[in-house]
C-alpha cells in the first residue's frame, strides 16, 4: 500500500516536471503569420506600424491581436483582424496546480493567432456600390488551424 | 471524500486571486491637444471641413482579462469616438489658424481601429492601445492631394487590466495618432493650397 502511494507521488512529480510550461519550452513566444492578398502587391500596414507588400510574412508576439490594413491602387482598401486566443495545449498546464499555466500565460507562449495565414480579397474600385462596406468586401481565407 | 474537500478548497482559494471581472467596463476618453503649436494658415488659406467615418467592426475598445489571460468582459467607451476624433482634428486645425467651412478642403478620416489590448507579464502586465485610420484631403474639385494610412500604438506596464488603464492608453494613442497627422508637413502643405 505504501509502495503504491510512493509510486503515485513519483508519477505525479514526473508528470508535473514533464509538462511544466510546455508551450513556452516547445513553441516560444512568437509566431509566424503569412500575409497574402488577391491580387498580390497590396501595401499592408499592421497595428504595430510595421509595413509590407503582399505576399510576406511577419513574426509577431503570440499574445497580441493583429489588425491589418490592405491598400492597393485601383482597389478598395480592406481591414482584417487576426486575434490572439488561448491555445488548447495550455490545458495540460492545469495539471500541476496551474503554475505552468501562469508561466505560459505571462510569457505569452500559451496563445496562438486564429489564422496563421491571412488573405485579403481586394475588390476593384469600379463596379462597386457606394454603400459597400469594408467589412462586406473583406474575406479571410480558410484558417489553417 | 477528503480529496474532494481539498480540491474544492483549492479552487475557492485560487478564484479570488485570478482577478476575474465579468462586468462591462466603461471609459471616458478625452483628447489632450498638442502644445507648442504655431499658426501656419495664411489669410487666404482655404477653409477646412472635417468628416469622420467609423469603419470599426464593433464599438468595443478593449477587453478585461483575468490572471490567466482569459478575456472576461468588454470595455466600451461612453464617448462617441468618431465625434471625439472629429473634435480633435478641428481643435488642431483651429490652433493652426485654419477656419472651419465647407467651401474649401475636406479632411476625410476613416477610423478602422481603435482599441486597447491587455497582455499578461510575470510581475505585471502590459496595456497596448492601437489606432488605425485612413486620412485624406479632398479639394473642392475632387482632387486628393494627400492620402495616408496612419497607425499609432502606445504601450505601458500595468498592474490591473481594467478600464482605468485602458482609458489612459487609448487617450495617449489618440494624441499620438493626431500628432502624427499634424506633424506631417505634406498634410499641412496640402491644407494650405486650394
Amino acid at each position: 500500500m505504501r509502495l503504491i502511494r510512493i509510486v503515485w507521488v513519483f508519477a505525479l512529480a514526473a508528470i508535473s516536471v514533464g509538462i511544466c510550461s510546455c508551450a513556452l519550452l516547445f513553441q516560444g513566444t512568437t509566431e509566424n503569420i503569412n500575409i497574402q492578398s488577391d491580387p498580390p502587391g497590396a501595401a499592408v500596414t499592421l497595428n504595430s506600424g510595421e509595413k509590407g507588400v503582399t505576399p510576406f510574412s511577419v513574426t509577431v508576439p503570440r499574445d497580441e491581436d493583429l489588425q491589418l490594413h490592405f491598400d492597393k491602387p485601383g482597389y478598395q482598401s480592406v481591414n482584417l483582424t487576426d486575434n490572439s486566443r488561448v491555445e488548447g495545449i495550455i490545458a495540460l498546464d492545469a495539471i500541476p496546480f496551474l503554475i505552468p499555466w501562469a508561466i505560459d500565460a505571462a510569457a505569452g507562449a500559451g496563445y496562438e493567432h486564429q489564422q496563421s495565414s491571412v488573405t485579403a480579397h481586394l475588390a476593384p474600385e469600379s463596379g462597386t456600390t457606394a454603400g459597400d462596406s469594408g467589412k462586406a468586401r473583406s474575406q479571410v481565407s480558410s484558417p489553417s488551424r | 471524500m477528503a480529496i474532494f474537500r481539498i480540491i474544492a478548497s483549492l479552487i475557492v482559494a485560487i478564484l479570488p486571486l485570478t482577478g476575474c471581472a465579468f462586468t462591462t467596463g466603461h471609459v471616458d476618453l478625452s483628447y489632450q491637444p498638442m502644445t507648442k503649436v504655431t499658426k501656419v494658415a495664411q489669410p487666404d488659406s482655404p477653409s477646412v471641413n472635417v468628416e469622420v467615418s467609423d469603419k470599426r467592426p464593433n464599438p468595443v475598445v478593449g477587453e478585461k482579462i483575468n490572471g490567466f489571460g482569459m478575456k472576461t468582459a468588454d470595455i466600451v467607451s461612453n464617448n462617441d469616438i468618431p465625434a471625439l476624433l472629429k473634435s480633435a482634428f478641428e481643435t488642431e486645425l483651429n490652433s493652426r489658424g485654419f477656419t472651419a467651412g465647407r467651401n474649401g478642403n475636406t479632411v476625410h478620416v476613416q477610423l478602422d481601429n481603435f482599441q486597447n489590448q491587455f497582455t499578461l507579464g510575470f510581475a505585471s502586465g502590459d496595456a497596448t492601445a492601437s489606432i488605425g485610420m485612413d486620412v485624406s484631403i479632398v479639394r473642392a474639385d475632387g482632387a486628393v492631394p494627400y492620402k495616408q494610412y496612419i497607425t499609432a500604438q502606445t504601450k505601458d506596464w500595468i498592474e490591473v487590466a481594467g478600464e482605468d488603464n485602458a482609458q489612459r492608453m487609448l487617450d495617449a494613442a489618440l494624441h499620438d495618432a493626431v500628432a502624427k497627422v499634424f506633424n506631417d508637413n505634406a498634410f499641412i502643405d496640402a491644407l494650405e493650397k486650394r
